[in-house]
């Protein structure tokens, strides 16, 4: 009688092996929700410089509230939120020059709707563009 | 402000990238309600944060 064996084994090779898959997916993710950032802010300036011409300045700040508007995916204090992006008016903290933004801001927020209507779209339209897997192909 | 959030499953592989003692095996077989009390919480807490930072 002969004994024989037999051995096999499976060589990993190519793109999805050199580094940490998920890494790479979570670095995309992350890329995606900052554009998705951008475009939102990009979006809502636009819609709150539209009408300018017509209004004042907010008096206390001698500004516009469109200069205040960010897009973010982290905290202020720089804290990742790992799977949101959001678009918002800065605040300016709790004096009355705060008080006077943020008010400003309601309103135009009210008569616009730049925030809640055309940056959220620009932000939604953002996102279905995400490449999960670039870097991996 | 406004808000938009990944779909789901990407936000579950962004999870279980942050969390390295979960498996994706784990996340499949845990109780849907408690899946959902952590997608809930995930959601609430960006929305939460930027408003306590805009004081409302």
């Amino acid at each position: 009688m002969t004994r024989s064996s037999l051995s096999s084994g499976v060589e990993l090779r190519g793109p999805l092996f050199r580094g940490d898959p998920g890494k790479v997916v979570r670095r995309n993710v992350e890329a995606a929700l900052e554009r998705a950032a951008a475009a939102g802010a990009r979006a809502a300036r636009a819609e709150l410089s539209a009408g300018e011409a017509r209004r004042l300045p907010v008096s206390r700040i001698g500004g516009r509230v469109a200069d205040h508007v960010q897009g973010r995916t982290r905290s202020l204090a720089g804290r990742s939120w790992s799977s949101t992006a959001i678009v918002s008016v800065v605040p300016l903290g709790a004096g009355a020059d705060g008080v006077a933004l943020m008010a400003a801001a309601s309103l135009l927020e009210r008569r616009t709707h730049a925030l809640e209507g055309r940056a959220a779209a620009a932000m939604r339209a953002e996102l279905l563009r995400v490449d999960t897997t670039r870097g991996l192909e | 402000m406004t808000h938009v959030e990944i779909p789901d499953e990407l936000a579950d592989a962004v999870f279980l990238e942050d969390h390295p003692g979960w498996s994706w095996d784990e996340l499949q077989r845990a109780p849907a309600d408690v899946v959902e009390l952590m997608r809930r919480v995930r959601r609430a807490r960006a929305r939460t944060v930027a408003l306590r930072e805009a004081g409302l």
